[in-house]
C-alpha cells in the first residue's frame, strides 16, 4: 500500500468539489483531489452539436443504471418513484445540467420560522449571498436585473434571446399578470450556445494552481478515522489497487447520493453505522429530488422552439412562496423549456403512437417538431427521514465497492404542489394559444437534484454538519456538496451549492486550527 | 448477411418516411449514408426486422434504432435546419415590452434574527 500526504483532500470533482478547490487554492495548502471518473472533452457533451441526441440515449444518459458507463456505480431504484440522474467524470452532474442558476429565495432558509415546517437552515440568504455574487461573477451569468422574485442580483451579463416561444409564453404570462422572468444562464453565446460547466468556468483556474493535484480513475472506498479525527483516505484504481492518502482535511463533493454511500462504507469500531452517523443517525436519510411536473403545449404555427441555448428560457416564481388558501405548504417553479430535439421528438411521438410510418411521416413530424412549448414544475420536496440511500451489499462497482438502493416516496404536500403546478402551467399555455397540451408528473427519470442526506444544522441530534459543513463527529471531515441542504426549495439547487462551498471553503482557510 | 438481404431492408425502411420529398427531407437510403449509428447497427435492426411474431419490448427497439439512424445523420440535420429557415434563431425580441423591471417585489422578505 502507498502513502502520501497532504494537508487537504477533495474528493469529487464536480460543481461543488471545483467550487472548493478554486477558493482553496489561494492558499499554499497542499491539495489532492480525488475523481473516480474520467476527464471529458467538452466538444462531446456540447449540447448543440449534431451528435448530441444520440450521444444522450447512451454514453451520456441521464441514468447511470442504463449509461453503465465504467466509472458508474448502480443505483438501484426499485423502492422509488423517481430514478436517479447523475454523472461521473471531472465535471461530475454539470457535464449534463441545463445551466440554469437561480437562487433560494430568502423564506427557503427558514421554512420552520416561516411556514411552520421541516427545519431552518443554520445560516441565511444574507449570509450565502457574497458567495452568490462570487460564484456568478466566476461563471458569468446572463440575466436580467430587478427580477421581483429576489432582492437585487448584480454582475448579470445580458439576458440571452428568448426567441420566438419565449417571447409568446411571456405575453401570456404579462395577460395573467403573473411574475415571468428571463432565466439566469450559465450559457456560452461565443461557442454555439453550449451550456457552461467547470470546464469552462473553475477547472482552468484549478489547474493554474501549483499547490493542487488532480488524480482521475481513482475511487475513494473508505474515510479513515478515529473517534475524533479523520486521517485520510483509502482509494482504490481499476486494477483494484489501494491506494493510502494521508490529510489534515478531507473535504467530500459527491453529491447526495455519493456522499453518504462513502460515509456508510467508512464503518470502522468507532463509528458502526458509517462515519459521521454517531450523534444524529441520518446519514443516508431525508433524500430530496425535486419531483417534476411536465406540461407541454403545441401550437399551429412554428416556433423554432428547438432553437437557441438548451435549458430553461423564461421562469415565473409566481406561486414559489407559502399561500394559506392553499392545500399545501411552500410552492413551485414554472420554468418555460426549449423544445425537444429532432430525435427525441420523433422517439416520443412514435412511442406514444402519434405517429406513424408511412406515407404521412414528415407530416405529422413537423406538426410537432418546434411548435412546442414545455414548462416544467420544479416543486418545493420537503425532508422525511424514510426518504433514503443505503448501501446494497450485492451489487458492486468496478473498483469493487458497494453499490446504493433509494428509498423515496413523493409524500402529500408534494403531490398537492405538483397538481396546482400542472393547472398553472396549463392555464399559461392556454392563455398562448395552445391548440392541444398534455401533462404528467412525476416524471420518473428526473431524479438529479440529490440533497439532504447529510444535512446541516445547529443541533447534532438532528443533523450531520453544522454550519460550516464540519461533521459534528468529526471536526476535521468537511461536506460541500447537497448533500448538506436542510430543505430543497423549488429551484436547481447549483447556484446554492457552489455559493454554500465557496463559503466553507473560505472559513477553512481563515479558521484552519479549527479544523 | 449478404448485400441483397442489406438492400431489400433498406428498401423496406423507404417505405417508413414515404413523404420525404414533399418535406425536402431526405429518404432512409440516403440518410444512413452518413449514419455512423445505423453501420453500427445494422445487423441488431435487420434481425429484429425479420423476426416474426415482435413483442412491444421488440417493437419499439426497432423503431428506436430506425429513428436513431435516420436523424442521427448530419445531412438530415442540415435538411431540418433548412426546412425550419434557421433565420429565426436570430431575431431579436424586444424584452423590455415583456418584463416589467419596477414591478413590486413578490418574494418573501425575511427579517428573522439571525
Amino acid at each position: 500500500m502507498s502513502r502520501y500526504n497532504y494537508d487537504i483532500i477533495i474528493v469529487g470533482l464536480g460543481a461543488s468539489g471545483a467550487a472548493s478547490a478554486w477558493m482553496l487554492s489561494k492558499s499554499n495548502l497542499k491539495i489532492l483531489i480525488l475523481e473516480q471518473g474520467n476527464e471529458y472533452n467538452p466538444k462531446d457533451f456540447h449540447k448543440k452539436n449534431d451528435t448530441w441526441e444520440i450521444s444522450k440515449l447512451k454514453e451520456f444518459h441521464l441514468n447511470p443504471n442504463i449509461r453503465k458507463g465504467k466509472y458508474d456505480y448502480n443505483i438501484d431504484c426499485k423502492m422509488s418513484d423517481i430514478n436517479i440522474a447523475n454523472f461521473n467524470g471531472i465535471g461530475g452532474s454539470t457535464i449534463l445540467y441545463s445551466g440554469h442558476f437561480p437562487r433560494f429565495h430568502q423564506s427557503d432558509f427558514k421554512v420552520r420560522s416561516v411556514d411552520n415546517v421541516s427545519f431552518n437552515w443554520p445560516i441565511s440568504y444574507n449570509e450565502l449571498e457574497p458567495y452568490y455574487e462570487m460564484n456568478e461573477k466566476i461563471i458569468g451569468i446572463h440575466g436580467l436585473k430587478n427580477d421581483p422574485a429576489y432582492p437585487k442580483i448584480k454582475n448579470l451579463k445580458p439576458p440571452i434571446n428568448l426567441g420566438e416561444s419565449g417571447e409568446l409564453i411571456s405575453r401570456a404570462f404579462k395577460k395573467l399578470n403573473w411574475h415571468c422572468w428571463p432565466s439566469y444562464s450559465a450559457i456560452d453565446i461565443k461557442n454555439n450556445f453550449s451550456v457552461k460547466t467547470i470546464y469552462d468556468t473553475y477547472l482552468p483556474l484549478i489547474k493554474l494552481s501549483k499547490n493542487i493535484t488532480i488524480k482521475k480513475n481513482l475511487e475513494v472506498i473508505k474515510i479513515l478515522s478515529d473517534e475524533k479525527k479523520v486521517k485520510g483516505v483509502l482509494c482504490c484504481d481499476q486494477k483494484k489497487n489501494i491506494i493510502r492518502f494521508k490529510s489534515q482535511i478531507v473535504i467530500l463533493a459527491c453529491n447526495g447520493i455519493g456522499t453518504p454511500r462513502l460515509l456508510l462504507n467508512s464503518k470502522n469500531k468507532y463509528f458502526k453505522n458509517g462515519i459521521a452517523n454517531n450523534s444524529s443517525g441520518l446519514v443516508g436519510k431525508n433524500l430530496m429530488l425535486h419531483p417534476l411536473g411536465f406540461v407541454e403545449g403545441t401550437f399551429n404555427k412554428n416556433l423554432y422552439s428547438d432553437f437557441g441555448p438548451e435549458g430553461c428560457c423564461v421562469y415565473s416564481h409566481q406561486f414559489y412562496e407559502t399561500n394559506k388558501r392553499n392545500k399545501y405548504k411552500r410552492g413551485y417553479t414554472m420554468q418555460v423549456l426549449r423544445g425537444a430535439g429532432p430525435l427525441e421528438t420523433a422517439l416520443y411521438l412514435k412511442k406514444t403512437n402519434q405517429i406513424k410510418f408511412g406515407n404521412n411521416f414528415f407530416s405529422n413530424f413537423f406538426k410537432n417538431y418546434n411548435k412546442t412549448i414545455p414548462i416544467a414544475i420544479i416543486s418545493e420536496d420537503l425532508p422525511k427521514s424514510s426518504n433514503s440511500v443505503f448501501l446494497d451489499k450485492d451489487i458492486k462497482d468496478s473498483f469493487g465497492m458497494p453499490c446504493v438502493k433509494i428509498k423515496y416516496k413523493i409524500d402529500k404536500n408534494t403531490k398537492e404542489i405538483l397538481k396546482a403546478g400542472i393547472k398553472s402551467a396549463r392555464k399559461v399555455l392556454e392563455v398562448a394559444g395552445a391548440k392541444k397540451i398534455f401533462s404528467f408528473a412525476p416524471i420518473k427519470n428526473t431524479g438529479w437534484h440529490l440533497m439532504g442526506t447529510a444535512r446541516m444544522g445547529n443541533n447534532k441530534k438532528n443533523s450531520v454538519v453544522n454550519k460550516h459543513g464540519q461533521s459534528h463527529d468529526l471536526k476535521n471531515l468537511v461536506i460541500v456538496d447537497s448533500s448538506i441542504f436542510t430543505t430543497g426549495s423549488a429551484v436547481n439547487p447549483i447556484a446554492t451549492i457552489q455559493a454554500l462551498a465557496l463559503k466553507i471553503s473560505k472559513r477553512i482557510l481563515e479558521k484552519k486550527n479549527e479544523y | 448477411m449478404n448485400i441483397e438481404n442489406k438492400q431489400n431492408l433498406i428498401k423496406e425502411i423507404n417505405n417508413y418516411f414515404k413523404d420525404y420529398k414533399k418535406f425536402k427531407m431526405l429518404s432512409f437510403k440516403q440518410s444512413i449514408k452518413d449514419s455512423d449509428f445505423f453501420k453500427k447497427n445494422y445487423s441488431k435492426i435487420f434481425k429484429l426486422f425479420y423476426l416474426k411474431d415482435k413483442n412491444i419490448e421488440q417493437i419499439f427497439s426497432l423503431n428506436e434504432l430506425v429513428l436513431c439512424s435516420y436523424f442521427s445523420s448530419k445531412k438530415v440535420i442540415k435538411s431540418i435546419k433548412k426546412f425550419n429557415n434557421l433565420k429565426n434563431d436570430k431575431k431579436k425580441i424586444n424584452i423590455k415590452n415583456l418584463f416589467d423591471t419596477n414591478k413590486k417585489k413578490i418574494y418573501l422578505k425575511i427579517n428573522i434574527n439571525e
